[in-house]
């Protein structure tokens, strides 16, 4: 290639140097960051152009010998993407229009998915819901959760006086799985359920196993979740509630009945756009309602990591009309409350039976009616549980030291399925 | 480090260029580079970036005794080559013996776990050739190892190739000018090659890796879209990361030779290997193929000498079976047409001739691409149908079928029209602006890709 005549290589020449010098101003943004302030690692550049960043990292030996600070750099590199912001969105719906049109040439019972943003979230039945598009397992997923089966038997039988439960919530993934029933004439091809039938045989027979969305069509396991984000709504919240109660009360017949709804309560005004459609790129076209049941729980003394100053939750400052406003406010989180490390739950119920729930965000709405069949009982979040308790966690000694009767684990396919932290701190 | 990241193309790329271009002096700028070289390298790999420097002063002292000792000269360069090959023998290859060891033997001997230094293979393959060279008097030595390291090391080319021999740019080391018009071409070349990386290469390793993570048994029509896409994602990988070196290469002044030349629209194997990877193929042509006799020796000895040198091809690129198995396939089918079916296929109309090509190079990424035996059996048996047609709706329950247009983008990216394309914007006044449009849309949406967290794999782990 030859740059043409002297004035369109002036032209270009220019055009270049200007593009290198744009690029050159993420270096001084880069120096910016990098020089400490405050704090050394917080980014300040938020307060500057109005919207949360990650902080460039500090260039600490340790860190670059590790690779650690070259990854944090990279992060923060994506973070702090120079191009206008407004650039982003726009690719993304730009992304999103030029798929859709691909898609428009084929047959409509081909198409049950639609992609939002790139390879991360799609719309399913013509925008009823965002979803994740569906995964599967690897080949050496399969010895995964092989070893993880193991892992749950190891425990049952070290701790043979406790009843182990193992309830997975899996997303779309693994309902386009449930083969039986997806409406896909080609879903048995999808090894998800397959698999997961294979990790409930290699499971000892005293350990309760069931998971969202077993026995559902794809449409009654698609309506479980919220629309826009991945966590289980206050209907999927209670049919999974009554799947665990009676896993429960297989084992356990003093847990008593299974608490109802005596109504449902609609926050009507909060239009709720929720993680899918944050990560599709702040896509608002579909929203959800926030609801909740009425399930007169017994009355508990709740302590969030020993501490019992915390609110759990925000529900009476919802009723009330406090409430964050933002657009993409997380509403579950708020509403329902945050993840902790440690959550404790002590009922009116007497009783000697004390639950403990290894679970993650998908658990917070459940917590009040699984704690309402037990005396005393936690709620762990492992990602949580060294940074706010202070000590890594141990399931032998926590079992010991606070009598569980009953361990749930409770979550999705990260925690259950994959060999995750659980295992290293044990 | 990759140029496909952020922090190459907003960090590391501008203040380089800015520096070096603030240096006046030649000198300096190859300190500069050289420097800066090693940073990069030392980005994803703090520690070997020791190794690196080992290999510099080893081979720049090699040289020197070779081209001043003329009767110890070839025991001298052995005694580098030997150097050069121990290191990626056992970075690269210790744990591929062992294990093959154990295998064969059925022993239980515990298999080294050595991460891989990325760019061992480029590097490597590049100090054997300039110690052959200055051994042939082709080139001469080196007298300042720290331009000697500027070109060993040269972060353009150090962990992607091209295999720049040191003939190539022996004098610009010294003396080479750098001009606008090359730094313009430069810089639209390097954002050719990233879009070539980040938007069609991704892109389709997106669908090829979603496909082949299911199971043959997903059928035909999945399994031939996967390979593929497969097929596309390593060219447009390999020949992007090849034109954003001579891309920036040429920003700095550097003019290093063509490494890619529209391999898929070649008519048989011996054109394919011509236009593929040529740097490497030309080096196992000129230090390992030519040394062991070539042609002019018996066709058994030839044969002998064909397969030797497409087995060490293949097992260039990974420390594996099925590497050499893919390396040994081709030198069995270049066999196969010099001595059975090459004037029969020559007589067959084009299109039957490329159609050949193609499916040898698609079978060949079969081999290529799963490691496994028995997988790769099962699945050449779905390209061939056992498992049925498969419903071309699996495409889009597994979220790829949007991406059909990328494969037209592709087929057409990987025939000469882009390139006539681009000659033909330059024939007028008006086309330079035109090309830099190109290149800055293809610059912009490439970083937007990047920046929302696109596919980006780096396959050159393993080279």
């Amino acid at each position: 290639m030859h740059a043409g005549n002297s004035w369109s290589h002036r032209f270009s020449l220019l055009f270049v140097i200007i593009l290198i010098a744009v690029m050159g101003w993420y270096v001084y943004v880069g120096i910016y960051q990098i020089l400490p302030k405050n704090n050394g690692d917080k980014t300040e550049l938020s307060t500057l152009i109005g919207r949360e960043r990650k902080g460039f990292p500090m260039p600490y030996p340790d860190r670059i010998l590790s690779g650690n600070f070259q990854k944090w750099m990279e992060e923060a590199a994506q973070e702090n993407f120079p191009f206008w912001d407004k650039l982003l969105p726009w690719y993304g719906e730009t992304s999103r229009i030029l798929s859709r049109y691909a898609l428009a040439i084929f047959p409509k019972n081909w198409i049950s998915l639609y992609p939002v943003w790139g390879h991360t979230v799609a719309l399913i039945q013509n925008g009823e819901r965002i979803v994740y598009p569906p995964r599967y397992y690897l080949q050496s997923g399969r010895e995964k959760l092989r070893m993880r089966a193991e892992y749950y038997n190891k425990l049952a039988a070290e701790h043979f006086h406790v009843r182990f439960y193992v309830f997975a919530i899996l997303l779309s993934q693994d309902w386009i799985a449930l083969s039986d029933i997806c409406i896909s004439p080609v879903a048995d091809k999808l090894k998800g359920d397959k698999y997961v039938r294979e990790f409930r045989s290699f499971l000892h027979p005293t350990i309760g196993f069931s998971m969202a969305g077993e026995n559902l069509s794809m449409q009654e396991a698609t309506s479980l979740y919220y629309r826009t984000d991945h966590h289980l709504n206050m209907t999927g919240a209670y049919h999974i509630y009554r799947q665990i109660h009676r896993l429960f009360h297989e084992k356990n017949p003093a847990v008593g009945i299974a608490f109802k709804p005596k109504k449902w309560i609609l926050l009507r005004d909060i239009m709720f756009y929720g993680s899918l459609a944050r990560q599709a790129g702040a896509y608002d076209s579909i929203s959800d309602v926030l609801f909740d049941g009425d399930f007169r729980t017994p009355s508990f003394k709740i302590t969030i990591s020993s501490t019992s100053a915390i609110a759990r939750n925000k529900k009476e400052l919802y009723y009330k009309g406090i409430y964050p406003k933002g657009k993409f406010t997380n509403h579950y989180g708020e509403y329902f409350g945050r993840d902790y490390g440690l959550i404790e739950y002590i009922s009116e119920k007497p009783g000697h039976d004390n639950l403990l729930v290894i679970g993650d965000s998908f658990d917070n709405c459940l917590e009040p009616l699984l704690a309402g069949h037990f005396h005393h009982s936690y709620f762990v979040d492992i990602r949580h549980y060294a940074g706010q308790v202070g000590e890594d966690f141990n399931l032998a000694a926590f079992i010991q030291k606070h009598r569980i009767t009953d361990v749930l684990f409770l979550g999705g396919e990260g925690l259950i399925l994959d060999l995750s932290s659980l295992n290293e701190n044990e | 480090m990759v140029f496909s990241s952020l922090i190459f193309l907003f960090f590391f790329l501008p203040v380089t260029l800015i520096a070096y271009y603030l240096w006046p002096n030649r000198t300096w700028r190859n300190i500069l580079l050289l420097a800066v070289s090693l940073f990069f390298y030392a980005w994803g790999e703090p520690v070997y970036v020791l190794l690196m420097m080992a290999s510099i002063v080893v081979n720049w002292v090699v040289a020197r005794i070779i081209s001043s000792r003329d009767r110890l000269g070839f025991w001298v360069l052995a005694g580098g080559v030997t150097f050069n090959i121990i290191g990626i023998g056992v970075f690269k290859y210790s744990a591929f013996v062992v294990e093959s060891f154990n295998t064969l033997s059925g022993l239980n001997m515990s298999v080294p776990n050595i991460a891989l230094p990325i760019g061992i293979s480029f590097y490597t393959f590049q100090a054997i050739s300039y110690l052959v060279d200055v051994h042939r008097g082709m080139v001469m030595p080196q007298k300042n190892p720290l331009f000697f390291g500027t070109y060993l090391v040269m972060f353009p080319q150090l962990i992607a190739g091209p295999i720049v021999r040191y003939e190539t740019i022996e004098r610009e080391i010294l003396e080479r000018r750098e001009s606008s018009a090359d730094f313009v071409t430069g810089f639209r070349r390097f954002c050719i090659g990233l879009g070539k990386k980040v938007l069609i290469a991704d892109t389709m390793g997106a669908v090829a890796d979603t496909l082949l993570a299911t199971e043959p048994t997903i059928g035909a029509i999945p399994a031939w879209t996967a390979f593929i896409a497969y097929s596309f994602q390593i060219y447009f990988d390999f020949s992007g990361y090849s034109d954003m070196a001579i891309g920036l290469g040429k920003m700095f002044g550097f003019h290093f030779l063509e490494n890619f030349n529209h391999p898929y629209v070649a008519r048989s194997v011996k054109e394919f290997w011509r236009r593929w990877n040529i740097s490497l193929s030309t080096f196992f042509r000129d230090y390992v193929y030519i040394p062991l006799g070539g042609s002019r020796l018996s066709r058994e000895r030839w044969v002998f000498n064909l397969l030797v040198v497409w087995s060490l091809t293949g097992l260039w690129h990974g420390a594996q079976w099925n590497f050499v198995c893919w390396g040994a396939y081709y030198g069995i089918l270049l066999i196969g047409e010099r001595i059975v079916w090459g004037r029969a296929l020559e007589r067959l109309p084009n299109m039957l001739q490329h159609l050949y090509m193609i499916l040898i190079i698609l079978f060949g990424w079969v081999i290529f691409r799963i490691e496994d035996f028995s997988m790769m059996g099962q699945w050449f048996s779905a390209l061939f149908g056992r498992y049925g047609a498969g419903h071309p709706s699996m495409l889009n329950i597994l979220n790829v079928l949007h991406y059909w247009p990328w494969f037209l983008v592709a087929a057409i990216g990987s025939t000469p029209i882009m390139r006539l394309f681009l000659m033909w914007c330059n024939n007028f006044s008006r086309g330079s602006y035109a090309l830099d449009f190109l290149a800055l849309a293809v610059f912009v949406w490439s970083s937007l890709t990047l920046a929302t967290g696109g596919y980006n794999p780096f396959i050159y782990f393993r080279f």
